[in-house]
């Protein structure tokens, strides 16, 4: 079973459930104590970046802290590997890359050009055959598809923020 | 732990600001407490208040202590409404009245 503790507000340690007290100040900010020794000194208005065994002391002067960052600095690197994505192999989106804008416009709207003819095709075949009362309900249901068909084409490639 | 001539914070918009005890409502005894109704005083009239915040706080039944840095009361007529309707700063959650708490936001700890 794991406990939710707190953490001091003077010292930084941690407070197990029944211990430590709580004190509201005037403006209703709430402050925790851990003991009766982070609590006298905080009405003592002495500070906890002056006193050696504080967290925040120890944060402040980098006490004990190089293990962990010498961690972090090992597991860090990723690089940004280019992959293949469903429906657009790893050459398709290198040759995307290197498109010019001017090329990429023109296919985006003969794409979308094409989409729309589809759909409105679609939607005429369905509205003649079944009826109308079925004719939203297809054409919503028959929209779908023909986008994600569409999809190789419309792949938007370096949009993505690592 | 609020007596006769402790000098209360006035945590609403009544008017005054502070309220001095002069008597404590109920069975018969020496200290107040929060959620507990006092007699007041106020500007020269006589109010009944409700002890919203308290020095010194009893244990709670998780075995915390919250000690909260004024001595507050709300003011309320002797039928037990409220006399302002808005509430300031932050109330005892040991006041459980409704007739307060539906006074706007109201902060409790």
């Amino acid at each position: 079973m794991v406990v939710k503790t707190e953490t001091c507000s003077f010292s930084g340690f941690r407070i197990y459930p029944g211990k430590g007290t709580r004190f509201v100040r005037g403006d209703g900010k709430l402050l925790i104590f851990s003991n009766r020794k982070c609590k006298s000194y905080f009405h003592m208005r002495r500070r906890p970046a002056e006193l050696n065994w504080t967290q925040l002391y120890r944060r402040m002067h980098k006490k004990g802290q190089q293990e962990e960052t010498q961690k972090r600095r090992r597991t860090r690197k990723v690089a940004a590997v280019p992959k293949p994505v469903e429906g657009a192999s790893l050459e398709v989106i290198k040759a995307k890359r290197t498109q010019r804008p001017e090329v990429r416009k023109t296919a985006k709207e003969a794409a979308l050009k094409e989409i729309k003819q589809r759909q409105a095709a679609a939607a005429g075949k369905r509205k003649g055959g079944r009826g109308d009362a079925t004719a939203a309900t297809s054409k919503r249901t028959s929209a779908p598809p023909s986008t994600s068909e569409k999809k190789p084409a419309q792949v938007v490639v370096g949009s993505r923020k690592r | 732990m609020i007596q006769i001539r402790t000098v209360l914070k006035v945590l609403d918009n009544s008017g005054p600001k502070t309220a001095r005890c002069i008597g404590i409502l109920g069975p018969p005894k020496k200290f107040a407490t929060v959620g507990d109704k006092i007699v007041v005083t106020a500007e020269g009239k006589v109010y009944h208040g409700i002890v919203a915040c308290c020095k010194v706080e009893k244990k709670r039944p998780d075995g915390s202590f919250v000690r909260i840095d004024q001595n507050g009361v709300i003011l309320v007529d002797s039928s037990g409404k409220p006399v302002g309707n808005r509430v300031f700063g932050v109330l005892s959650s040991r006041v459980k009245q409704p007739e307060i708490l539906s006074l706007g936001r109201v902060k409790t700890m």
